[in-house]
């Protein structure tokens, strides 16, 4: 199934060549570019409904974090995939949503996290 | 072109690969690591390589040295993240064609690779303008040195490229042995060296002074 791909770079290398090599896979993913530093960023996202996005920073500006916090708010199930030139592993930051009803299930949740 | 890409961030290296591909680029190699390189250039004797710095078994700097020392006319370029000026003067030192940033932008990269075809080195104009107040900083640093040393001193020191001894030195100057040694003790003292011999080698490298000729 094809995904959508949003890849958030101002046309930097990393970025760029990831790119090139998806192009081989135009049935696998949709990929879209958008430049973190435009006002519209978040709108142009949203409308994409990406299933991840990837960041090709190693350290993201205030804004790009601001967005990526809206992102996750906004679509609890995106994946945001995050390349580093300096560093071989790639981070991958995924986010649940919960439904509590008291101060014990955030307890268990707490306790989840520590599994 | 022909090109070998060494980088041990395999994901970035697929990449750059591809867009060199895109390019029309022939990537005849890619490795992971320094001595891997070397080896590359040596079996497929590309027309570029292109090297990270930090690589395991043999750092791309050591690579190039190799490289470079085998095959002169391979044109290699560093990419790298380091903006550190230490590795960036040590390339150049060794005879890298270029030093180019992994966060610039593709379509510079792509047209910087297209110049060394041409003959070009292949830098940013920020790198480039890094270069050329090197050289500055070290033609004022060689010119200040020069005017450091007093005219009798560059004499002194002069015959002291010659290997001659306190004595002679005095003997050919028409003063005393003790006003040679008090000439060498401040030309030590200025040059920060250890030794007449430190002391001469140093002049000799920073144009204070001609080697002797044969």
């Amino acid at each position: 199934m094809r995904q959508q791909v949003v890849i958030l770079s101002d046309h930097s290398l990393f970025a760029q060549g990831v790119a090139s090599r998806f192009k081989q896979f135009p049935e696998r993913v949709h990929l879209h570019f958008v430049n973190p530093r435009d006002d519209d960023s978040f709108d142009r996202i949203a409308a994409i409904r990406p299933a991840a996005v990837i960041l090709s920073s190693s350290e993201a500006d205030t804004r790009e974090k601001c967005l990526l916090c809206d992102l996750v708010s906004a679509f609890p199930s995106i994946r945001i995939i995050r390349l580093a030139v300096d560093q071989d592993p790639v981070q991958v930051i995924t986010s649940q949503q919960s439904r509590l009803k008291e101060v014990r299930d955030l307890l268990d949740l707490l306790d989840e996290g520590r599994e | 072109m022909r090109v070998i890409v060494a980088d041990d961030h395999s994901l970035f290296r697929d990449g750059i690969i591809s867009l060199l591909e895109a390019a029309e680029y022939e990537v005849v190699a890619q490795v992971g690591d320094g001595m891997a390189a070397v080896e590359a250039v040596r079996r497929y004797r590309p027309d570029l390589a292109l090297l990270d710095i930090s690589m395991p078994e043999m750092n791309g700097l050591e690579a190039l040295r190799k490289i470079k020392n085998e095959f002169p006319e391979t044109s290699a370029v560093m990419l790298t993240v380091s903006d550190a000026d230490e590795d960036l003067f040590e390339a150049i030192e060794i005879g890298a064609d270029g030093y180019l940033l992994k966060d610039l932008d593709a379509r510079e990269f792509l047209a910087i690779l297209e110049g060394i075809q041409e003959g070009e080195a292949a830098v940013t104009r920020k790198t480039a303008a890094r270069i050329m107040n090197r050289v500055k900083v070290l033609a004022q640093k060689n010119g200040a040195e020069k005017e450091i040393l007093s005219p009798r001193e560059v004499e002194v020191m002069t015959l002291l490229g010659e290997g001659l001894a306190n004595r002679v030195i005095a003997d050919r100057l028409y003063v005393s042995e003790n006003t040679v040694k008090y000439h060498v003790r401040n030309i030590l003292q200025k040059l920060g060296a250890q030794n007449r011999t430190e002391a001469v080698a140093y002049a000799m490298r920073m144009g204070l002074i001609k080697p002797l000729e044969e």
